[in-house]
């Protein structure tokens, strides 16, 4: 059709808006693809790697050893797999190597560069490590008195995330590392510690777990899905993946919205053109046609150049998100049904409104379209301030607000989007920080938590003894049961009116707990101590004000009774100041600043989303700002035309025409923010559901001040480029198609 | 002297589809005349008036109004012309559809330096009781009226009208007409009125007739009628 010339035609004189929109739509996909393949690689990376190395359900440790008769005697009686995990910690000049003894069995390692050991001067290292500190193959390294010989390294998949110690919140790759030796070898170091791993397959657990108990004493019982050190994996994959399915909702439906309005006006701007071509004889069918053809450019450019783009960067970015994880060799791939209606659907959507409007406009009179006046709906909205003595600007602007709900609909959505994306990397930002400050005053005012490797009675060490043990509910998620008194002078429990609790009344649940469990007070709750696997059903009293532990406190006597011990014992200790407690009585030493440091260290790990959203942000913010504004000066060509005849210069025209917008500009950024903390918050329940902790969504005057800016610097900047546009409006064309 | 063109020149296009829009052309209008100028479609008389408006550049030649040289104009000069000296009246009244008859005098109120009292120019122009109106809410013979008030509130020293009745059916053309002669008469303004309606150049003071650019005809007219005598 000759008429389709206009395409390349009308690309060059529109190129602006085909750029803006074209970019939108990239922008957006990308975004969302990015996060999705990258959490989607992970998931798949940890998925097959758990699978082929065999990775434990659980690891427990008993006070009675277990011999490799009985094991086997368990292993038929209960249908599952036990393997001992013997291993050494041995320091070397300030660095800990965790010398393992090989399993067969379960957690087996893979190597992941250079060859297994085969000599006893040989060793193997976790992959992390050897890459922060650049050790190479063939290179020598110092563990206790003897040097060995590097072939190869490895990684274990309990151990993705390297975690020095189970309570610890931040990896350690620069002072601690996995070390595998012969069997020889490791047998002339000696075994001094011996966990169990094991794997259920269809074996019960609930029984196995009473079983070992009652025969061997279990002292710590950890689940797969407890252990930060495999869990955190998946949950970076979560996160990524649930951030993509947060933004899927928001943005593309936004910019599919934007685009498609912005289509809409421009087919309506071009009402004389198809009145002529009715008249000429074109049919609708060909109009329809015709004017999708125009709406498929951004969307078939966008879709495609978005999932060409993620292709390129989305490996990056999910490499990039794994830093602080051994390396894993992830696979981004994109999913061709997900890449096809990517394409397909802003390109259908685009083209719905295209043909959508072509057809609206030609069920009007085509005399009505050959003036330019098929458009004209009921403008009651001109009784407006009609007799109010005030400027005309003043009318004018507030008229072609609200009589272009259309166009101050993209202009909002435009600055609304720029805002949300702003502010919730700012705002992710912010309550990480936030959290990071408040947690450790939520959490108590102790400076010192000893975590002690065996119950003692009163308090032969100072502080405040206490009795903490970990629990579960019925699904198997753990949680803290914090026995202590009312007298505890590092506690200030309080309930989320802000009353004093008394603990000695009943058992009283953290409110994090009480979002994550959907629990108030007087609901039951049954509890299973992980070790005995007795449960119990417990009445909730009340909601502690407090988001950072995912915890039950009660007094001392019923945690003892829950747990079958005497009232007297504690398992630790809290003070503000060092106590002096003999190293091979502790299990764990929690400093609070050493806490506060970690989480620091685990939300940098967000950090790279969060600049990456930033960054994308922007772009987005001033690819549909001006879009949005772009179409003030399309629409407003006769009128800006007038002005000049009438001897307007184009300054006063600029703040007659392009000042109409200005109020949508803090309403947009406004209405950001709820929905920055609707999602926030959202995101950071599914956070609280890892962590155990939940972080207040909080965004920081000085965010606010700096998305304020970006915004402005996008809208005010879209208009300076705009006002050449202004300018270079003709006086004499533009009035020959002015009629009212 | 109030206007004149020496030999005006304005071109379009290049090559073979070049075109005189304007060639060479030269006439006088003197000071309080209305000039009714003729020609049939393509002549040149709406070049002629968006030159006269500083609506556009001469390629050669000089334009002449009042005091004011506009062949040397740049564009801010050209603004300050038309804001200052020059009311416009268009054949599709080209009013904005978004302001009511008052507003829409007021744009230009605003930025004149003396500008006429409202009220007095909406009852001149018979138009005070629509002063709320919005355009569309109007005939339109009633919005051209609102566009002679808009042109003609700054007190302007040229009047410029553009088919002002080429929209207008014989009573409302024959009722506008009349206004123009009642401005005319109340301010002394110079008026240019372009048509092809050979009827309407009986109101005027003197007749200029183009064809291809050029000037065929430039007289005075003798037998001047009333407005609202013609018969359009």
């Amino acid at each position: 059709m000759t008429l389709n010339k206009r395409y390349s035609r009308s690309i060059k004189s529109n190129l602006s808006f085909y750029v803006s929109t074209t970019i939108l739509t990239v922008m957006t996909l990308v975004l969302v693809f990015i996060m999705y393949m990258g959490g989607k690689a992970i998931w798949e990376f940890g998925d097959k790697f758990f699978v082929r190395q065999n990775l434990e359900d659980a690891e427990f440790e008993t006070y009675l050893p277990i011999s490799a008769e009985a094991e086997n005697e368990l292993e038929k009686e209960f249908g599952v797999t036990i393997e001992a995990q013997y291993y050494n910690n041995i320091e070397t000049k300030g660095t800990t190597a965790r010398v393992f003894k090989k399993t067969h069995e379960i957690n087996l390692y893979s190597i992941t560069e250079g060859k297994d050991i085969t000599a006893n001067d040989e060793v193997i290292l976790s992959e992390g490590y050897a890459v922060f500190n650049e050790i190479t193959i063939g290179d020598t390294i110092q563990i206790g008195e003897k040097v060995y010989t590097v072939t190869g390294f490895f990684q274990r998949p309990d151990y993705l995330y390297m975690l020095q110690n189970e309570g610890d919140a931040y990896k350690n790759v620069t002072t601690f590392f996995l070390a595998y030796v012969t069997d020889e070898e490791f047998e002339e170091i000696g075994s001094e510690n011996c966990l169990y791993l094991v794997r259920y397959g269809e074996g019960d657990s609930g029984e196995f777990r009473k079983a070992v108990n009652e025969r061997y004493y279990m002292s710590s019982y950890l689940t797969a899905q407890e252990n930060m050190r495999i869990d955190m994996v998946k949950m970076q994959a979560d996160l990524m993946v649930y951030m993509a399915y947060g933004l899927l909702v928001v943005m593309p439906l936004i910019v599919v919205v934007l685009v498609s309005i912005v289509i809409n006006r421009k087919v309506k701007s071009e009402q004389k053109l198809i009145g002529t071509l009715t008249a000429l004889g074109y049919k609708k069918r060909k109009l329809m046609l015709h004017y999708a053809g125009f709406a498929m450019i951004p969307g078939l450019l966008g879709g495609l150049l978005g999932v060409g783009l993620s292709l390129v960067f989305a490996q990056s970015f999910g490499e990039l998100c794994l830093m602080d994880y051994e390396p894993m060799r992830i696979e981004c791939h994109m999913n061709p049904v997900m890449a096809l209606v990517s394409i397909l659907l802003p390109t259908f959507m685009y083209v719905l409104a295209a043909m959508h409007s072509v057809n609206k406009l030609l069920k009007k009179d085509t005399v009505l379209l050959l003036s330019s006046n098929a458009d004209q709906g009921k403008k009651s909205y001109r009784n407006l301030l009609r007799k109010k003595k005030i400027s005309f600007r003043i009318k004018y602007a507030l008229r072609s607000l609200i009589g272009n709900p259309g166009r101050s609909f993209v202009v909002l959505l435009g600055i609304f989007l720029g805002s949300f994306i702003a502010l919730l990397g700012f705002g992710l930002m912010d309550t990480m920080e936030n959290t990071q400050i408040n947690m450790v005053d939520e959490m108590g005012s102790y400076e010192y938590q000893y975590v002690l490797k065996e119950r003692i009675e009163g308090s032969e060490y100072g502080g405040e003894p206490l009795i903490l043990f970990v629990m579960e509910d019925t699904s198997g998620e753990q949680f803290q049961m914090i026995g202590t008194e009312d007298t505890n002078p590092y506690l200030d429990l309080k309930d989320v009116d802000g009353n004093s609790v008394h603990l000695k009344d009943g058992y009283y649940i953290t409110s994090v707990m009480a979002k994550l469990r959907n629990l108030e007070a007087g609901d039951k709750m049954m509890l299973c101590n992980p070790l005995t696997m007795e449960e119990t059903e417990i009445t909730v009293s009340g909601i502690i004000d407090n988001d950072m532990q995912n915890a039950v406190f009660t007094n001392r006597a019923r945690v003892a009774k829950l747990l079958g011990i005497d009232e007297s014992i504690s398992n630790v200790i809290m003070s503000d100041v060092s106590l002096e407690i003999p190293e091979k009585k502790l299990m764990q030493t929690i400093k609070k600043s050493d806490a506060k440091e970690q989480f620091q260290n685990m939300t940098n790990q967000m950090n790279t989303m969060i600049y990456f959203i930033i960054g994308m942000g922007a772009v987005i913010c001033v690819a549909s700002i001006y879009v949005a504004v772009n179409m003030l000066v399309a629409e407003n060509r006769a009128n800006i035309s007038m002005l000049k005849v009438l001897g307007y210069d184009d300054k006063n025209i600029n703040q007659i025409v392009l000042r109409i917008n200005h109020i949508l500009v803090p309403i947009g950024f406004l209405l950001g923010i709820p929905a920055v903390f609707a999602l926030s918050n959202w995101f950071m329940m599914l956070l609280a559901g890892f962590i155990g902790m939940l972080p207040k969504t909080y965004i920081a005057p000085e965010s606010l001040l700096y998305t304020a800016v970006l915004i402005g610097i996008s809208y005010f900047g879209s208009l300076f480029l705009l006002r050449r546009k202004v300018s270079k409006v003709d006086m004499v064309e533009s009035l020959k198609g002015n009629r009212e | 002297m109030f206007i004149a063109l020496k030999n005006a020149t304005k071109k379009y296009g290049e090559g073979e589809s070049l075109v005189y829009a304007l060639d060479h052309t030269s006439l006088e209008i003197e000071k309080g005349e209305i000039c009714v100028i003729l020609g049939p479609s393509g002549s040149g008389k709406s070049t002629m008036l968006n030159m006269l408006g500083g609506l556009d550049h001469l390629d050669e030649g000089e334009i002449i109004v009042g005091e004011r040289n506009l062949s040397g104009y740049r564009s801010k000069k050209l603004t300050e012309y038309r804001k200052e000296d020059v009311g416009f009246v268009f054949q599709f009244y080209n009013l904005i559809p978004d302001l009511t008859v008052e507003e829409n005098i007021q744009v230009v109120s605003d930025i004149a330096e003396n500008p006429l009292d409202i009220t007095e120019v909406l009852e001149a122009m018979g138009m005070e009781k629509y002063r709320y109106r919005f355009p569309r809410e109007l005939s339109g013979g009633q919005q051209q009226r609102v566009a002679i008030a808009r042109a003609i509130i700054k007190n302007p020293k040229l009047l410029l009208c553009d088919e002002l009745t080429g929209a207008l059916d014989t009573k409302s053309s024959k009722t506008v007409l009349e206004f123009i002669e009642k401005i005319n008469q109340l301010y002394h303004t110079t008026t240019v009125i372009i048509t092809h309606n050979e009827a309407i150049a009986q109101m005027a003071d003197r007749v200029i007739y183009i064809k291809d650019g050029k000037v065929q005809e430039n007289r005075l007219n003798e037998q001047k009628r009333p407005a609202g005598e013609l018969e359009l």
